[in-house]
């Protein structure tokens, strides 16, 4: 069965968005990675900026960096905080939350590849979906500015222990290009390694269990799905109560109660594919938007990506 | 008008208020604080840090 035209068109814009933020096809000539004037622009979903193909920076990487180095960079006179990183995700979360988790991450692209690999299917316990938190907190802000070394430098905690974006798309392809780097390659590299391979084989089983457990930025842009422009509004009046919206949805929210929630990724699929009675509606900065299904469908469908717990 | 779900607080008309200055409120502080960035020469740092490839964030070295 082919997929619904929102979807379609969903899986395009997160194909553009992955060509887009690591659009430099050249470095296996240049042997490096992309160091043009683009890079000074945020990428909206994670995407590891020490990619050979990255065009853009990472801000969860960038934040990292910048608190880590914080104590070094006001001796030196200068204040880098974080403001210009922390200002681009601010303005990206206001704008449009979670919707960048479902439409331009392109890790996130990646988890919904392999779940659709036939195999049985699990939920994530919903307590899980605290950790995201807790990486945010300690992992990009807490450890890397307080956690320092006699020099005064901290260490990028995320994206040393437990990135698996930068390991796919850069620890991986950085030894390949460059057999130089092979012997430095010890135990820290082999634990991500292990990280990587285990976030892949379980978004085999559940769906985009990374982002909904593990990820700083979705954490981060979870915040702001209450506040964001971009909304979806439930109207209880038009709800007939047919679970169709839960069962369908891939991060397992109960629509009809939070359709707000910082889980939700805003993959429109309850609004476009089942919801029969047009009770979910997208709000884009005050102006609604209805998208009812086509052809509803049935209620008793099977969940199509073991979304539950 | 219909009833308004998105969040779990009771909607009175203060809370909706709320929710839809909030956003614009959010606006202006995250643009300040770009803009600060900015002003700090800051995108610079990023563009330096992003230009080179940081071995111990892939799990190399």
């Amino acid at each position: 069965m082919s997929a619904p035209p929102m979807e379609t068109l969903r899986k395009w814009i997160q194909a553009l968005w992955f060509f887009l933020t690591n659009g430099f096809w050249g470095f296996p000539v240049s042997g490096t990675l992309y160091q043009g004037p683009l890079k000074v622009l945020c990428s909206p979903g994670l995407n590891c900026y020490s990619c050979p193909a990255a065009t853009t920076f990472c801000p969860i990487g960038s934040l990292q960096q910048l608190l880590m180095g914080v104590r070094l960079s006001l001796q030196a006179g200068q204040i880098y905080v974080g403001t210009y990183v922390l200002g681009c995700m601010g303005l990206l979360g206001t704008l449009c939350g979670r919707f960048i988790c479902g439409w331009a991450c392109p890790f996130g692209l990646l988890q919904e590849w392999l779940h659709r690999i036939p195999s049985p299917k699990y939920g994530v316990p919903r307590v899980l979906r605290w950790g995201k938190y807790l990486v945010l907190l300690l992992m990009v802000v807490v450890l890397p500015l307080v956690v320092v070394d006699s020099f005064g430098m901290g260490k990028p905690w995320f994206c040393k222990f437990l990135c698996p974006a930068g390991t796919l798309e850069a620890g991986v392809p950085m030894l390949l290009l460059s057999p130089d780097l092979r012997p430095a390659a010890g135990l820290l590299y082999l634990h991500k390694l292990i990280v990587l391979i285990a976030v892949l084989l379980w978004s085999v089983v559940s769906s985009r269990p990374f982002c909904r457990t593990l990820c700083p930025l979705g954490a981060f842009y979870g915040l702001f799905n209450r506040f964001s422009l971009i909304q979806l509004k439930f109207n209880a009046d038009a709800c007939t109560k047919c679970g169709a919206c839960r069962r369908v949805c891939p991060v397992d929210i109960r629509v009809e109660q939070t359709p707000n929630s910082a889980e939700c990724i805003r993959c429109l699929r309850c609004c476009t594919e089942v919801c029969p009675t047009g009770a979910l509606t997208l709000d884009i900065a005050g102006f609604g938007v209805r998208m009812t299904p086509s052809a509803p469908a049935a209620s008793d469908e099977p969940i199509q990506q073991g979304a539950r717990s | 008008m219909q009833p308004d779900r998105g969040a779990r607080m009771p909607l009175t008309t203060e809370t909706t208020a709320r929710l839809r200055k909030t956003p614009l409120v959010l606006l202006v502080v995250f643009l300040a604080l770009f803009l600060l960035g900015v002003a700090l020469d800051e995108p610079l740092r990023v563009l330096e840090q992003a230009r080179s490839i940081c071995l111990e964030c892939i799990g190399i070295g």
